[in-house]
């Protein structure tokens, strides 16, 4: 089964930001200076690094269980899809999520969460990401990843190996 | 075996997904009093506002049923409940036999028993069927009394608002949502709604409810000697347990039903799920009633599991809610009001914008966030997983509080909880 988008917690990602204009731009966000603009990906900036925020696509999802119109269902492959044309922007899901992933739209009276960009073979956001911490991949390959990335980290230490493993 | 539901909403979608997910053979039957296939309560106010079609009011589409394979008896009423013979009575005198019940009736609104309350233009508002009456009527009605400020007269205050309509809420509190927003949030929140057209009656009840020669509604006295004028009055003081259909059955009944972690009754093969029952509260360390929709589907699920035969526990719920009101997000998390000393309070407000963290023995209780909720979901998460956060309590306040926002201590947020896997 693959995941359109993912994240690969390798420490790599620099904060350039294009993951978030490319995301913006597919959307119909305007520019990026407006009050208004909104992406469903956001690179944080904290003190342990910069930090992709994006919807996880939780199994037993709590973002499903609190949403109140039942806008929001996993599709067959375990995508985690919001149908917008339901959303009543109540934040009901914006308050469930843990990640943070969900962020409102108060003008629009909707949330903005990556829906995975189904319709495009490679998601914008993936496809801008030269440090490849945004990735497009099966699961199981995912999970050996990190597998093999938290194993050397083990061995050395070294985020730098880690980082190549994953790179 | 034939899965018994009554009541259609939240409870009843979570339990007949986890009973499918289970049993695939087992007969599922769903009883409502309403006539409409199971649709999202929440939204009449959206509807009354024209905001949502009526297409869009229905939780699941209609595919959910043949999918599931249920058996949905609408505009039919339970009257009785006999554990013993395992059946159930139908108020058209039919009887159905169960294995298992899962009882998730939700809650009716109080009624005040007081003079002229049964006037013609006077409403609840908890049921599709109230919103479409109030619909009806809103044209013809130029003024709206609301009385009570609570989460139902505010979404009630906001679609009659958005109607055109002059409305204005009586509540006996300061300010709306007096349960849960403290003094300064309410404040903002009684300015935002004053500048949306919004009038508020406040420190006084209503002692009688005035009527024309016809019975029609004509205003509300309040029990200081004064009287509002409305030609449409929406009664929302409140919404408790639905439990008249299990009177004289041994089912044990504080304020809700009583439920285990596993959603079971003290009967055999009774369950009760949703803002009927009385479920364990994370923050009080007992069983409260906590009527919201996301518990009320959570304890669904987990009644659902154990009804087919799995195993599941409730991990308990705290008190939240989340809504937005002209374009004012709101979130309540936990517990945010009549605290004592014992808790620590860090807030921050500018404008519109209020925040306000709750702490006590190094734990997250309670969060309001006025303006400005993203990221909310983390510090719900926080309490509800009550996490040891000594390390990094200041750093938190100071961030949710401050420039850097919450965004900027997220990753260590996450790292203090639980997240959900992936498949």
């Amino acid at each position: 089964m693959t995941r359109k988008i993912m994240v690969l917690p390798n420490g790599a990602c620099d904060g350039c930001d294009k993951c978030v204009d490319a995301c913006g731009q597919a959307l119909g966000y305007g520019s990026k200076d407006s009050e208004s603009y909104r992406a469903a990906i956001k690179i944080v900036n904290s003190e342990e690094g910069y930090f992709p925020v994006v919807c996880r696509n939780c199994h037993q999802a709590p973002c499903v269980t609190a949403c109140m119109s039942g806008c929001i269902q996993p599709d067959e492959d375990g995508h985690v899809i919001t149908d917008y044309d339901r959303c009543v922007g109540c934040w009901m899901c914006v308050m469930s999520c843990p990640f943070g992933a969900i962020e409102t739209d108060p003008q629009k009276h909707v949330t903005v969460k990556c829906n995975s960009c189904l319709d495009k073979s490679v998601a914008p956001c993936v496809a801008v990401c030269e440090k490849s911490v945004l990735i497009q991949i099966n699961i199981d390959e995912y999970t050996t990843r990190l597998r093999k990335n938290s194993a050397i980290r083990f061995i050395n230490g070294d985020r730098e190996v880690a980082q190549k493993c994953d790179t | 075996m034939r899965y018994v539901i009554v009541g259609a909403s939240y409870a009843a979608v979570g339990a007949v997904e986890e009973i499918r997910s289970i049993d695939s053979d087992g007969e599922i039957l769903i009883v409502s009093d309403e006539p409409y296939r199971i649709y999202a309560r929440p939204l009449i106010s959206y509807y009354l506002e024209n905001r949502v079609a009526e297409k869009n009011m229905y939780f699941r589409p209609e595919e959910f049923y043949e999918k599931n394979r249920l058996k949905f008896v609408s505009g039919k009423k339970v009257v009785k409940v006999e554990p013993d013979g395992q059946k159930i009575t139908l108020d058209d005198k039919s009887v159905i036999d169960y294995d298992r019940l899962l009882i998730c009736t939700g809650g009716k609104p109080f009624i005040p028993p007081l003079k002229g309350i049964y006037s013609k233009n006077v409403f609840s508002f908890v049921k599709w069927d109230d919103a479409k009456k109030i619909k009806k009527l809103a044209d013809g009605a130029k003024e709206v009394l609301i009385v009570g400020g609570g989460l139902i007269g505010l979404k009630a205050a906001e679609g009659l608002g958005g109607l055109g309509l002059k409305v204005t809420i009586i509540e006996k509190e300061a300010s709306v949502l007096p349960l849960v927003l403290d003094e300064t949030a309410g404040k903002i929140l009684r300015e935002h709604l004053k500048d949306n057209g919004v009038d508020m009656v406040t420190g006084n009840v209503a002692s009688e409810i005035l009527a024309d020669e016809s019975g029609c509604v004509t205003g509300v006295a309040l029990d200081n000697g004064d009287s509002h004028k409305c030609g449409l009055l929406i009664i929302a003081i409140g919404v408790r347990p639905n439990i008249d259909l299990i009177e004289g059955t041994a089912i044990e009944v504080n304020r809700g039903i009583v439920v285990d972690r596993r959603m079971r009754t003290n009967v055999d093969n009774i369950y009760s799920a949703g803002d009927v029952v009385e479920a364990w509260d994370i923050l009080s360390g007992s069983n409260s009633v906590i009527a919201i929709a996301p518990l009320a589907f959570e304890q669904g699920k987990v009644a659902g599991c154990n009804m087919a035969g799995g195993k599941s526990a409730y991990t308990g719920g705290i008190a939240m809610n989340s809504t937005d009101v002209f374009n004012m997000s709101l979130m309540t998390m936990g517990l945010t009001k009549n605290l004592d000393e014992s808790y620590e309070i860090k807030s921050y407000k500018d404008g519109e914008v209020y925040k306000k963290l709750v702490f006590k023995d190094d734990m997250l209780k309670g969060v309001i966030l006025v303006g400005d909720v993203d990221y909310g979901g983390a510090l719900t998460q926080l309490i509800r997983n009550q996490a040891d956060i000594k390390d990094i309590k200041d750093d938190l306040a100071n961030k949710v509080l401050g420039k850097a926002g919450l965004a900027s201590i997220l990753p260590t947020i996450l790292s203090k909880t639980p997240v959900p896997t992936f498949h």
